[in-house]
């Protein structure tokens, strides 16, 4: 297990102990975290679980593919150069205190 | 509003679940009852007929949300447990277990049930439908050692279970009545296009032809008797031919309903013709701004089902909100991203970017004044996106550009806002 933060824009944060491989997006939907959904279940047809990396994470996630890329400018929220569609995001074992900042909404 | 008032949700998927979320969210400070007839926890329904399948997915891997959700939010979820009737006079369920349960606003997401194909034979073991978890559940017993299947009904369920099927190595033939596949959501090029990358795959399409038969032997279907005169050897055969919105609730607290077999009628708040009774999802008929005309329609989509929950809920709470989203949809069939926005005008004229056997590829469709009504996309998710705020924002696009696939249709968007829902 390793421990993920999910910073909301309303400043409270909250920690989950996630399985290495499980997406970002899973663990939020499974924990009940709101300000992430991704109504398409993780397939990268919605562009409803977008996330913010925290900017001293940003050189440990996996690329971008394509499909992503094109979803990212659908976001409700500004795409920043550190957003990225949460179910993209599978936890890493050297990922302890990975921490994403959520938009202010999704819709 | 005293706090033991409940808002009563009658289906717990999607607009039901977001109904009570969004009610919550928004200020709903009384109870929240969420009543589904299904057993399972709310879950994913398009993962059915798509990897649920294809890779043997468990219940737990397609929930809609975790349980802490509901807790956080103050919502019972009564599962396992129909709704039978409402006095709304009195404002009190009638419950499948006996019980009843009062409440102050009653909130239908009750979805639709799969239309059934009545022909001799159809009831026989082997025949299926495909709507709910269970249904999934079943059709993977059956295709146990089933190798032929017959699929009747070539809309987004049977081409979907079409693809995951010859995946998993089944022989599969595809009846359609009509003359083309998804012939009610498509137009004629990319239902072609459809149907080529289907024929590819080894999948037979017999269009312009229907069942008149299930034949079978110890109450077992053997094959499936077209109108074509012919009889098609069948281990499993799956019925997708659409289907028909659950009124029953809305019938009993006299809610007026879109003509026979219609939705209910909701405005842009999701109320209908009766004080105290909100709907919302597949069941729900509305006037669609991106539609043609003004006439009632009712949209079978997660998109769909997510944001008139989220109004309905909001509706409940004593919020303002309105449903205008824009219609997206999306199905996944092999290696095939469809997404599709919009709502197609038969008037509108249709713009090709890139070339229908190349990827990716996209339909824009543009009214009299070339303005965007809605875009079809195949493995397009950039010009998906960018349709989804063209569309929201009625842009005009010169027919030119839209069929320039050097250009991205991101570029045509600029000074649209971003197509915000709620
Ligand atoms: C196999 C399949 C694949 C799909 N794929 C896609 C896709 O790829 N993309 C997409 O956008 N959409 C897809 N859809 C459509 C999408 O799932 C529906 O539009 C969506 O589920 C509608 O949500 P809803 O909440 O309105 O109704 P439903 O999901 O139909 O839920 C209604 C619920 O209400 C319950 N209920 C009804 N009456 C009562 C009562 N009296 N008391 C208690 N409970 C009651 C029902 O049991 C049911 O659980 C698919 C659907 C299916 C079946």
């Amino acid at each position: 297990m390793v421990k993920i933060r999910y910073s909301r824009s309303d400043g409270f944060t909250e920690e989950l102990d996630v399985a290495v491989g499980e997406s970002v997006r899973d663990a939020a939907i499974e924990a009940g975290v709101t300000g992430i959904e991704g109504e398409c279940g993780g397939q990268m047809n919605c562009a409803t679980c977008h996330v913010y990396v925290d900017r001293t994470w940003l050189g440990k996630t996996p690329e971008i593919d394509e499909i992503e890329d094109a979803m990212l400018d659908g976001t409700a929220c500004p795409r920043e150069d550190n957003s990225r569609l949460s179910c993209q995001l599978r936890v890493q074992p050297d990922w302890e205190g990975f921490t994403v900042h959520l938009p202010e909404s999704q819709y | 509003m005293r706090d033991d008032a409940r808002l009563l949700v009658a289906g717990a998927s999607y607009a039901g679940i977001h109904m009570a979320a969004a009610a919550r969210e928004k200020g709903w400070t009384g109870l929240i009852t969420v009543v589904g007839e299904e057993p399972w926890a709310p879950y994913e329904r398009p993962p059915l007929s798509k990897t649920f399948l294809a890779k043997g997915e468990a219940p737990e891997d397609i929930a809609l949300r975790g349980e802490v959700f509901y807790r956080r939010h103050g919502i019972d979820l009564v599962l396992g447990t129909r709704i039978t009737d409402v006095d709304h006079a009195a404002r009190v369920a009638r419950l499948d277990n006996g019980s009843t349960l009062a409440y102050a606003t009653l909130g239908l997401a009750t979805g639709g049930t799969p239309r059934r194909l009545t022909v001799p034979g159809g009831d026989l073991g082997g025949v299926h439908y495909l709507a709910t978890l269970d249904d999934a559940l079943a059709l993977r017993d059956a295709l146990d050692g089933a190798r032929d299947v017959v699929i009747v009904g070539a809309g987004f369920i049977g081409l979907e279970l079409a693809a995951t099927l010859t995946g998993l190595g089944r022989s599969v033939h595809v009846l359609e009545a009509g003359e083309r596949v998804m012939g009610r959501v498509l137009t004629p090029t990319l239902s072609a296009v459809l149907a080529a990358v289907h024929e590819s795959h080894g999948v037979r399409i017999s269009t312009g032809t229907g069942c008149v038969a299930m034949e079978g032997s110890g109450g077992r279907v053997t094959g499936v008797r077209t109108t074509t005169g012919e009889t098609l050897r069948a281990d499993v055969v799956l019925v997708g031919i659409g289907s028909v919105p659950r009124t029953e609730l809305a019938r009993q607290a006299g809610a007026a309903l879109a003509g026979p077999g219609g939705g209910v009628l909701v405005d842009a708040t999701m109320r209908t013709s009766v004080p105290g009774v909100l709907a919302a999802g597949d069941c729900a008929a509305f006037v669609s701004s991106y539609a043609p005309t003004d006439v009632p329609l009712r949209l079978e989509s997660v998109q769909n089902a997510t944001d008139q929950g989220r109004v309905a809920g909001a509706t409940a709470a004593g919020a303002e909100a309105i449903y205008n989203a824009v219609p997206w949809f999306w199905s996944d069939q092999y290696d095939l991203k469809l997404q599709l926005v919009g709502i197609h005008d038969p008037a509108s004229r249709e713009v090709a970017r890139g070339t229908p056997d190349g990827e990716p590829f996209s339909l824009v469709h543009l009214d009299l004044e070339n303005r965007v009504v809605a875009v079809d996309s195949v493995n397009s998710p950039a010009d998906h996106v960018a349709a989804r705020r063209l569309v929201a924002a009625r842009e005009h696009l010169d027919p030119s550009l839209a069929q320039d696939a050097a250009t991205p249709l991101k570029a045509a968007v600029a000074t649209s806002p971003p197509a915000h829902r709620l």
